[in-house]
């Protein structure tokens, strides 16, 4: 039995030597730090991690808390007035107008229906897309976006009603906001056709290749198409170049580069 | 395996057969002969100019294909059809070198005899849409006689007018373009197209 003590402790001292590159070494100061928890019952310390835990989640993650202005919640506010299926009506009005742009009508509509001022609704409505709209922009989690929208003063089922409606159409909101970035235009098409000269008014009997290409251009919905003219050594150029453009792509710097967004 | 082949192909022009396209053999391989043949000529159908029915297509691969292997099945088969075509392969070569690749032979004999009955059609829509800077449409002319001028009293000059529409193949629009032309440099303008002309002919 001693026989085997001995080998336990030598398998934990081998593991620790093997291992110890990884030991933290704590400071004094740290360690008095540490200490206080020694004087306190175990419940303590237990409570004493969760919070830990907490802040630990909070301060990673709380540059994506929304700050919402003064005149924003006091737009939102008025969500709070009314009834739920109202306000999911909202939110369908919302999404809608977020996906196809704003119909002013609805707003006269739906002010009449409530019996309220249209600037009060169109205030409203227009909160609430800022709202979705910027909570998808930071790709905000669950959890700040409840803690971002808890200074409004809402009771709990209009936040859940809030949170349920971001999860469903944050992914489609993202879409709409990629489309709206600036860009350049993109290639969508190259037409090529490779023709011999013959002959023309000042001299016959020619022999002359060439190549007459149509590039096809896209930026967003207008479409732009440029006719040019080369000669087969300018187009060998012109493939060598792609080419050449290609293959750094597989280089070491780019890989490198690649791999470090992912 | 796949990597392992680096023949030149003719329908893919003389060059090697693209990656993808080796990577579809797969797929294209789980079709029955009798599907094949269908899908081939729903293709050739959509080459030709009209849209795929793809519900019938999903109806038809249902069972043993999903929607992504679907959309590669239509591509591979697509380009094998219209890069045969462009490069005038003939029905057996294709069938030739469609087996090398790894197709069981009866997909490849429906494949083919679907070909060889529409590289003709195919040819000539392609031919058609090839790259054509703009199209004439029309010349219009009329010829008038100028009798005076405000600088000079008897002019006794023949003026030919000219019109042309052109089509642009991109929009579709058609633009016209009006001159006039003296009698002398008409002439010149005539003999030279016909010196054009007879160049053209005797190419061919």
């Amino acid at each position: 039995a001693v026989v085997r003590e001995f080998c336990r402790i030598n398998w934990n001292y081998y593991y620790y030597y093997h291992f110890s590159k990884m030991l933290l070494v704590l400071t004094e100061e740290h360690k008095e730090h540490l200490k206080f928890l020694a004087t306190v019952d175990v419940a303590v310390v237990r409570e004493f991690c969760r919070i830990n835990w907490n802040y630990y989640y909070y301060y990673h993650f709380s540059k994506m808390l929304l700050v919402l202005t003064e005149e924003h919640k006091e737009h939102l506010k008025f969500l709070a007035t009314v009834d739920v299926a109202v306000v999911r009506e909202f939110c369908r009005i919302s999404m809608e107008f977020i996906k196809k742009g704003v119909n002013i009508r609805m707003y006269t509509a739906a002010a009449q229906k409530l019996g309220v001022d249209i600037a009060v609704v169109r205030h409203g409505v227009e909160g609430l897309m800022y709202l979705l709209v910027e909570s998808a922009k930071l790709m905000v989690n669950e959890i700040d976006f409840l803690d971002s929208i808890v200074t409004l003063g809402f009771d709990e089922e209009l936040n859940k009603e809030l949170l349920s409606l971001y999860q469903e159409n944050s992914a489609e909101i993202r879409c709409v906001l990629q489309e709206m970035s600036m860009d350049l235009p993109h290639y969508h098409d190259l037409e090529w056709r490779l023709e011999v000269g013959m002959g023309s008014r000042s001299l016959q009997q020619q022999v002359e290749p060439s190549l007459i290409l149509r590039l096809h251009t896209k930026d967003g919905d207008v479409s732009c198409n440029q006719v040019f003219e080369t000669d087969p050594v300018n187009l060998l150029h012109l493939t060598k170049s792609l080419e050449s453009a290609l293959n750094e792509l597989k280089s070491q710097h780019c890989r490198r580069i690649m791999r470090s967004i992912k | 395996l796949y990597s392992q082949i680096k023949m030149k192909f003719r329908f893919c022009g003389d060059l090697d057969c693209p990656d993808w396209l080796l990577a579809e053999i797969s797929i294209l391989s789980k079709l029955t002969s009798i599907r094949m043949k269908q899908l081939c000529s729903e293709i050739v159908k959509n080459l030709l100019g009209s849209d795929i029915n793809y519900e019938q297509v999903e109806k038809w691969t249902s069972k043993n294909f999903e929607e992504s292997d679907l959309k590669a099945a239509i591509a591979a088969l697509s380009f094998i059809l219209s890069s045969a075509a462009k490069h005038s392969v003939d029905g057996e070569s294709l069938d030739n070198e469609l087996q090398q690749l790894g197709l069981p032979k009866e997909n490849v004999g429906s494949l083919c005899r679907v070909y060889a009955e529409n590289i003709v059609k195919l040819q000539e829509v392609f031919k058609a849409k090839s790259l054509r800077i703009s199209k004439l449409e029309t010349v219009d002319w009329r010829v008038d006689y100028i009798i005076s001028s405000g600088a000079l009293q008897d002019v006794g000059e023949p003026k030919v007018h000219l019109k042309l529409a052109k089509r642009d193949p991109v929009t579709g629009s058609v633009t016209p373009l009006s001159f006039a032309v003296s009698g002398e440099k008409f002439r010149l303008l005539l003999r030279d197209l016909k010196q054009a002309t007879s160049t053209m002919d005797n190419l061919s």
